[in-house]
């Protein structure tokens, strides 16, 4: 069987990291991907370097597995009629742009809809209302969102997530959107336009937190490891300075946990007794704790509490864990093939389909290395209406 | 109409955020999804959160529109309940431990079903490790990349690896229902969380494996481009990002008003200002200071320097931003809940309004007795 979306053609204007997190697992998923870029300098991320691999910045190898890349400068009439000869051919087109960008350029989805298209926009705060011109970028909307005020130590200041979690999750929903409308597609025949904007996303990524504050809970902040809804859960240092996170979220884990670190009086403690009281005085918990596993190794900890039933793991950093059985066992890090490059490094995807399977991956492209193939395999270009848009016919 | 999805029937089993974002993601867009409990209710029930209509705060946030369904799945009887229903249904998500869906409804019986497991380590790897988001972002290395150089690394207030894998198992669940409707084949997903925030490690991850260089943690700076982070100012902290040199021009000429710094050689580029960041921040460190956020931020959004206030959860709710696309939804609107409106927009097939989570066992008998007609 073949993996699931084969067949579905998808023309990508997206640059960065939340449209391409969309654009490349409907890649993995089997869909043909077609990335337009600039021909000068191409995605954004093409540039956050070093470090790359033969050529190849990191971060655009992250976020592009999979895809092809087509050059073209939408400023030109011919590279302009181009992009909009593709959507023409397309299932699917998604796009990042600043709002006005689409539409300048009559590439907007009022502009290229027929019935069966399906169309997403990953906006910044919409594509309509005060805000759609505001331009979007992770920290700030981090920030904006209140995400932001909830990572951190509590004595320092509120840190982002190193990774620009906003704009992951953005992708991660812009990807269900329009495998959501994809769906319905199949039963009526009928695309649609789809939007996701960063912000709405930021925002909904607080729901568990800001839905408890809005019905009369406490207002969350930052608590460093702690956890919000369990106690004691916390980072603790073994004795040969170590760090390791363990959790006690429900009753069982709890007096597991206190036995496991021979700790009997909190067991008796009637603060304790249930995950209010802990969470209550959580403070309390974590120095106790704290204090216990201080006493050996971290290691010699994180295998007694997981005996009991404990979640417990060493804090490991990416040079431990991309090593560790965890990951390859699972073959989570391995090489993928470049049909110019012969191979570059890989991380992912984070699914698996036992049956049709995933399409096989093939690193991120360089810039323009299938704009032949795809225009003249796609649309039956020429060699003359290559050269109109800047491109050389493929030597084979 | 209640969002594209309407007429997809959904089961979830099994605990934790990861798989009850992954039915929340799709109960939102319209699928009736009936989640199974046991009698003493979803682990989430029991969850030190303030209650309200019945059941904890976050458990609503989780899952919402959901029907619940009690089952005792030691009793043959209501396994058997859960082997008919499995065999009505289009797809499941099970994080039960061992896989009970497919124990129910095995292939040849249930050749259509979708099953989209969600475990801590994979499906094929037998192991009674217990973890918790918590565990798996220290054990990935995930939790190391953020936070302050000068600090230990600090995970995320909320479970993101958890999110993530629940949007990933949604994902792949939807792909294999869009081929089904081809060749009528079922499918088997395996979506773990370990894997699940490795990946979410992007190119922190892909640095070390082309460099081999440990990552270091730059908290809310870069290493990359400046100025950019939290900055203070007299009554609180904003967030800037004046990366690359169109916008640290409108940086100097609209929110510093200084112009003369466009002439210094100490700051003629990115990388000299990286190069330079102390006498930078020397500069605009006590500037900074001089006013408040309000006065700073105005300046900055009317100036086209991305930036903005760092906000806690009161002030985001009730932010400009969140009122006017009618992001939050009160108590009335939501059925006796706030809550947040999803942020995917359908054009053609509108979500419905969020409705509360399930009290244990509403809702299910109704599901069952309807799904068991066709």
């Amino acid at each position: 069987m073949a993996p699931p979306l084969t067949g579905l053609k998808v023309v990508d204007f997206t640059r960065v990291i939340a449209g391409p997190v969309a654009a490349m697992i409907l890649s993995d998923l089997g869909a043909e991907i077609v990335k337009l870029e600039h021909p000068k300098g191409g995605d954004d991320t093409r540039g956050y370097r070093p470090p790359e691999y033969k050529g190849i910045s990191a971060a655009f190898l992250s976020y592009n597995r999979g895809k092809q890349s087509v050059a073209l400068d939408l400023a030109t009439e011919a590279g302009c009629k181009a992009a909009r000869a593709l959507i023409d051919q397309a299932d699917v087109v998604i796009e990042n742009f600043s709002t006005g960008v689409m539409a300048k350029y009559g590439l907007d989805y009022d502009s290229v809809k027929r019935p069966e298209l399906v169309y997403c926009s990953t906006s910044a705060y919409g594509r309509d209302g005060p805000f759609m011109k505001r331009p979007g970028y992770d920290p700030v909307v981090q920030a904006e969102s209140g995400f932001q005020s909830l990572t951190g130590h509590a004595d320092s200041e509120p840190v982002r997530t190193a990774i620009p979690m906003t704009d992951v999750t953005t992708g991660l929903n812009g990807a269900m959107a329009l495998l959501a409308a994809l769906w319905r597609r199949k039963k009526t025949g009928l695309g649609q336009f789809v939007e996701v904007p960063l912000y709405d996303t930021g925002l909904f990524n607080t729901a568990p937190l800001s839905v408890q504050r809005m019905a009369g809970g406490p207002l969350a902040t930052r608590i460093g490891n702690g956890d919000h809804w369990a106690a004691p859960a916390n980072r603790y240092v073994g004795s040969d300075g170590h760090a390791l996170v363990a959790v006690a979220d429900t009753d069982a884990r709890f007096e597991a946990m206190m036995e496991t670190l021979e700790l009997a009086a909190p067991l008796h403690d009637a603060r304790f007794k249930d995950g209010f009281g802990r969470l209550q005085n959580r403070t309390e918990l974590d120095n106790l704790v704290g204090g216990a596993v201080a006493k050996e190794p971290a290691a010699e900890w994180v295998d007694r509490l997981r005996t009991t039933g404990v979640p417990a793991a060493l804090v490991r950093e990416l040079p431990e864990s991309i090593p560790s059985i965890e990951t390859s066992r699972r073959g989570v890090t391995g090489m993928a093939p470049h049909s110019v490059i012969d191979e570059a490094p890989e991380l992912g995807p984070a699914m698996r389909l036992k049956r049709r399977g995933l399409k096989p991956a093939e690193a991120a492209p360089l810039l323009g290395q299938d704009g032949a193939a795809v225009l003249q395999r796609w649309l039956g270009y020429g060699p003359d209406e290559l050269a109109a848009v800047g491109i050389q016919e493929d030597a084979s | 109409m209640s969002g594209p999805l309407e007429g997809l029937r959904i089961i979830e089993i099994g605990e934790g955020p990861a798989v009850a974002h992954a039915g929340r993601n799709l109960a939102d867009m319209g699928a009736e999804v009936v989640k199974i409990e046991p009698p003493e209710g979803d682990g989430m029930r029991h969850w030190p959160s303030v209650e309200i209509e019945g059941a904890p705060a976050v458990f609503h946030a989780l899952n919402r529109g959901k029907a619940s369904l009690v089952l005792n799945l030691a009793d043959p009887t209501e396994r058997k309940t859960l082997a008919a229903l499995l065999k009505a249904a289009d797809g499941v998500i099970d994080g039960s431990p061992h896989g009970l869906a497919r124990a129910l409804a095995p292939e040849r019986d249930a050749p259509g079903l979708v099953v989209a497991r969600i475990t801590s380590y994979g499906d094929d790897v037998a192991t009674d490790v217990p973890a918790h988001d918590a565990t798996i972002q220290a054990e990935s290395g995930w939790m190391s990349t953020n936070g302050r150089g000068d600090e230990p690394a600090v995970r995320s207030g909320l479970p993101m690896p958890s999110q993530a894998a629940g949007a990933s198992a949604a994902q792949a669940m939807l792909a294999a229902l869009i081929a089904r409707e081809d060749d009528g084949e079922g499918e088997d997903i395996d979506v773990a969380l370990y894997d699940q925030a490795l990946i979410i490690s992007y190119h922190y991850a892909m640095q070390f494996m082309i460099n081999g260089n440990r990552p270091l943690r730059f908290g809310n700076g870069s290493p990359a481009a400046s100025p950019l982070g939290v900055f203070e100012a007299s009554d609180g902290q904003f967030q800037m990002t004046a990366a690359g040199d169109r916008v640290w021009k409108r940086l100097v000429e609209n929110v510093l008003e200084m112009p003369e710094l466009l002439e210094d050689p100490r700051f003629d580029g990115n990388s000299a200002r990286v190069v330079n960041v102390d006498d930078l921040m020397g500069i605009i460190v006590p500037l900074f200071k001089s006013q408040p956020c309000a006065h700073w931020i105005a300046k900055m959004q009317g100036g086209g320097v991305p930036g903005g206030p760092i906000r806690n959860l009161d002030e985001a709710v009730f932010a400009p931003e969140s009122v006017e696309r009618g992001l939050v939804v009160s108590a009335e609107q939501g059925g006796g809940v706030p809550s947040i409106r999803n942020p995917i927009r359908f054009r053609d097939t509108p979500l419905a309004d969020p409705k509360p989570g399930p009290m244990l066992g509403r809702g299910g008998p109704e599901t069952v007795a309807k799904w068991s007609r066709k």
